[in-house]
């Protein structure tokens, strides 16, 4: 496909955002909030694929790459609204503790609490999504990567040209701060 | 089995890959509600961000691109004629000397042994099938890095 598209083949390219536009969506969609922008970011993600595919070397999934040129754009177009630096909502340790024992005894819990006590996925979803939408556009995309397109800490770590240990790190820190919104959404739901 | 609380780390490992954890520290949240509550709510966590509805455009992103996309170039683009004009003038450069000198070139293979001529060919053979070989490798490699 990228040697037809190389030929000169442009119809060769339409296959190839078709393949890729799902993923280019996640990480657009995670760090641009304004629909428009999304657009012209998105047009421009593959205009950009377009003119480098000739510097593409095979070293990584073609999926990868074109990700990671879209992580760039992204991250310029933040750069230049200054929207970059992460939003990092720890909250405090004693909401953690009564969310945890409220969990607790949930947890304990669904055998022997009736069941519309609990959180309903739906609920907890809405939940999660407002959660995630507090977090930096860098978090909200690297949980999104791993959690929901199942892709591995190395494809992150290319798509975000960060090292590995920087994702795990960054990725450990989205996560903590998103189960303590669902421990503080138990302690309210327990007062 | 220890009664020391798991770190935070570990709670997020148990809860991505159990399986990835040591017997004790399973052994631990398997009686220890607190951090079974952390595991549940990071469980939680990952069912709800895995089963969330996938983002998707609104618009037909394939075709706004290649609407601006150049025209397709002609089969014969300036690059191929650049390359079939340097193998020509390469061709050229090997023939014309060849024809030149070829009573020395005959007379310089009659000298040489048999055996010697055979040994030659067989190394040119040898040598072009490893190389068709490492690059059929190489193309079912990228083939595969694309799938």
């Amino acid at each position: 496909m990228v040697e037809k598209v190389l030929r000169g083949d442009t119809n060769a390219f339409s296959a190839i955002i078709k393949a890729t536009e799902g993923l280019v969506a996640q990480i657009v969609f995670r760090m641009i909030a304004n629909e428009e922008e999304r657009k012209d970011i998105a047009q421009d993600v593959y205009m950009k694929a377009f003119n480098k595919l000739g510097g593409f070397k095979f070293q990584s999934k073609l999926s990868t790459w074109i990700g990671q040129i879209a992580y760039n754009a992204c991250l310029s177009y933040l750069e230049k609204k200054r929207l970059v630096l992460p939003g990092n909502s720890h909250r405090e340790d004693d909401t953690m503790e009564e969310g945890l024992e409220a969990l607790s005894s949930k947890t304990d819990y669904a055998l022997n609490s009736e069941p519309e006590k609990l959180i309903s996925q739906k609920e907890l979803s809405a939940i999660m999504q407002s959660a995630i939408e507090k977090l930096s556009p860098v978090y909200k995309t690297m949980i999104t990567l791993y959690h929901h397109e199942d892709l591995s800490y190395e494809e992150i770590s290319q798509i975000t040209q960060l090292p590995a240990g920087t994702v795990k790190s960054y990725l450990f820190r989205a996560r903590k701060s998103l189960k303590e919104s669902i421990l503080a959404k138990y302690k309210k739901d327990e007062l | 089995m220890t009664t020391k609380h798991l770190s935070e780390e570990e709670l997020q490992q148990y809860s991505i890959d159990k399986s990835s954890c040591d017997i004790e520290a399973s052994s631990h949240i398997q009686s220890c509600a607190s951090c079974k509550a952390n595991v549940e709510a990071y469980r939680q966590l990952f069912t709800v961000i895995h089963d969330q509805p996938k983002q998707v455009f609104g618009f037909d992103l394939s075709n706004l691109v290649l609407k601006q996309l150049p025209e397709s170039k002609s089969k014969f683009s300036v690059n191929s004629v650049f390359v079939f004009l340097t193998v020509l003038a390469a061709a050229f450069s090997i023939s014309i000397p060849v024809y030149l000198f070829r009573k020395y070139l005959s007379a310089l293979f009659e000298g040489a042994l048999s055996m010697t001529i055979y040994l030659i060919v067989i190394t040119a053979i040898v040598i072009l099938v490893f190389q068709s070989m490492e690059m059929y490798r190489k193309y079912q490699k990228q083939m595969s890095i694309l799938n």
